[in-house]
């Protein structure tokens, strides 16, 4: 890192954090500070929703995801425009009647306190671990880096959102989002630019895309049918169409942002444009990391991208078989640039047999460099069972701060710290509105007044930034973080989303049958995850089905001696 | 717990509040007004032709 990059990086942080306290300052009402006043317009909220669920993760794990896996992680969010359609019609407009504050307040009001309860505590579980997660990620590139210390970096990047978060509400983290998007998208337009643009010989972007879909890295729609891989058209469209209405419609850092909408209109244009936006912007970042495979295709990559690893299994009783690897690889990557060198030759003479055999070849070498790095990582978790032997995580930082060239590089970082600070803003601000709201004002204290309750959220504001910086650390466990926020996710969605589904869709179910169902969906989704194979996203599929077919069933055998609704009047 | 506090929370955030508990059934939740439907049509109109162009995009470049 050069002046100029520390220089835009510290101007770009220092400017968001101080808009937010500006932004969000004179809130004394419970409304203001946790809805903005209900009165933002949909340009801000889309935004907003899609910084909410961009985190850094997204653009620093998902270019990642591209080089080692193509782009079939695209269909994850097939199904997510259907479900934007489906709240819209039905979540939108009743939550915008009851003028709730979270979405588990709703449920009160059909199924009773039990289930507000069990919603809201899952929820507050999930939310809370994977806010560390989100906080992880920047913490990671810092740490990488600089060597700086990651619980240090960890507290400092958790630190800067807490202070807008706490003093701003929901009304600083809504519009600090508009400005953290759209830095964190230009950030990523300009890192394809300059990749595409490094390559050498005159390679366009056509050949580099054509040389990345012969490898493989294109594959961005996959029709094949089959339950244990996680990313295919059907996976993605059913099972992440659950996820999206899971997540956007009952998971309270999404809700909270279009419960912000000055009416259902406004909040209704919001979801719908991110629905027309997030898949294709998707599909943009993963198109970002097919690039700089390409680009890692004329210019030798390191056997792995995790330096702390690497640097590990130098000192190792390994590192001779390590650097026996390397030498393997260096040879590979050699053959490989010689085969992809022929390859685009071949495509500009316009001669199909030379490029079917090229492509054969190419692919051949390209298994060998596969096994090869397997081999590395196993080696790696050989030398030390702890370690992660995933470098998905790495592979787009280690471009960024190597080829970017000055200034860029700092931009870089700032829309990748924008992105994470935007996600755990949401967060944060959910957390304490579901402990405030659905917790503390619901059992605790229960007649203060809003000033109250306003001190009371931004006290957990700050206590759940503390909690998610203390989870953080042990984040780097967990593989590819994109994948592994999802999959914690994916642990409970099916069964909030079961719930919620019951509530809004039918009207024989009552409380009780409704809390049988969802811990009998999430019984069912915790043994899917501990005894079987079956791929994550499907997870969310058995939690809503199980928790949905047991609830009905529970009040048709049940039904008799347990009210059907929990119907509320005056006391 | 009783039940007349559940009313209690509800009215602390809105003054009138509905006497049923909501669902879609609603017939005043039932917005599916024709400006409205031209809308998610446009939606899932862009779905369906992103699932196409990235599809021939697969196709193209494998």
């Amino acid at each position: 890192m050069r002046p100029i990059d520390w220089a835009v990086l510290a101007a770009t942080l220092l400017a968001i954090v101080v808009y937010g306290v500006w932004k969000g300052r004179k809130q004394r009402e419970l409304s203001q500070y946790l809805l903005a006043g209900r009165q933002l317009k949909w340009p801000t909220i889309a935004l907003s929703i899609m910084a909410t669920q961009a985190s850094a993760i997204t653009f620093l794990s998902t270019p990642g995801q591209a080089y080692a896996d193509g782009m079939r992680f695209v269909q994850f969010y097939l199904g997510l425009p259907i479900a934007m359609v489906i709240l819209s019609i039905t979540a939108v407009p009743v939550y915008h009647r009851l003028k709730v504050f979270t979405a588990y307040e709703y449920l009160e009001t059909r199924f009773g306190p039990g289930t507000r309860t069990l919603t809201s505590g899952l929820f507050l579980l999930q939310r809370g671990l994977s806010t560390g997660i989100t906080l992880y990620a920047p913490a990671l590139i810092v740490s990488v880096i600089l060597g700086w210390n990651i619980h240090l970096t960890n507290i400092a990047i958790g630190g800067l959102v807490i202070i807008y978060t706490t003093m701003g509400g929901t009304k600083a983290v809504s519009w600090t989002h508009v400005h953290q998007m759209l830095i964190a998208l230009g950030g990523m337009a300009v890192a394809l630019v300059i990749a595409v643009r490094a390559l050498p010989h005159g390679v366009t972007m056509l050949e580099a895309a054509r040389v990345a879909g012969r490898m493989g890295r294109l594959n961005a729609i996959d029709f094949s049918f089959d339950f244990t891989t996680p990313y295919n058209f059907w996976s993605g469209l059913i099972g992440g169409l659950l996820v999206a209405l899971s997540y956007f419609g009952t998971d309270q850092s999404q809700v909270q942002r279009y419960l912000t909408g000055a009416s259902v209109a406004e909040s209704r244009l919001g979801l719908l444009l991110n629905g027309m936006i997030k898949v294709p912007m998707q599909f943009f970042i993963l198109f970002v990391g097919a690039m700089v495979f390409v680009f890692y295709q004329f210019t030798a990559p390191p056997l792995f991208f995790n330096t702390v690893e690497r640097a590990k299994i130098g000192q190792s009783r390994y590192a001779a078989d390590y650097a026996r690897l390397e030498e393997q690889h260096r040879a590979l990557f050699n053959a490989k640039r010689e085969k992809v060198q022929q390859l685009v030759g071949a495509m500009r003479a316009g001669n199909q047999s030379d490029v079917a055999i090229d492509t054969k070849q190419l692919r051949d070498v390209e298994r060998r460099v596969a096994a090869t790095r397997a081999a590395a990582a196993d080696l790696i978790r050989k030398n030390d069972p702890k370690a992660d032997g995933s470098d998905t995580n790495y592979i787009f930082l280690t471009f960024v701060i190597h080829f970017l060239p000055a200034g860029v590089v700092g931009l870089v970082l700032a829309a990748i710290f924008c992105a994470a600070m935007s996600a755990t803003s949401s967060g944060l601000n959910s957390l304490a509105s579901t402990s405030v709201v659905d917790i503390i004002r619901r059992f605790v204290w229960r007649d203060a007044g809003d000033h109250a309750y306003v001190r009371a959220s931004k006290w957990m504001t700050v206590f759940w930034g503390l909690f998610a910086i203390g989870f953080a650390e042990f984040a780097n466990r967990l593989g590819s973080l994109i994948e592994a926020v999802n999959k914690l996710g994916s642990l409970f969605y099916g069964t909030i989303l079961g719930i919620f589904l019951l509530a809004f869709y039918t009207k024989r179910v009552g409380g009780h049958a409704a809390f049988i169902g969802a811990l009998i969906g999430e019984a069912a989704v915790a043994w899917c995850a501990i005894f079987t194979n079956l791929a994550w996203l499907w997870w969310n599929v058995i939690g809503c089905a199980v928790g949905v077919v047991a609830a009905l069933f529970a009040q048709a055998v049940l039904g008799a001696t347990w009210p059907m609704k929990f119907r509320v009047s005056p006391s | 717990m009783r039940r007349g506090s559940t009313f209690e929370v509800r009215m602390k955030n809105e003054e009138e509040a509905p006497s049923e508990p909501t669902s879609s059934f609603s017939p005043r939740t039932s917005n599916l007004e024709p400006r409205w439907i031209r809308l998610y049509a446009l939606v899932l109109t862009e779905l369906a032709l992103t699932i196409a162009v990235f599809y021939a995009f697969t196709k193209i470049f494998q």
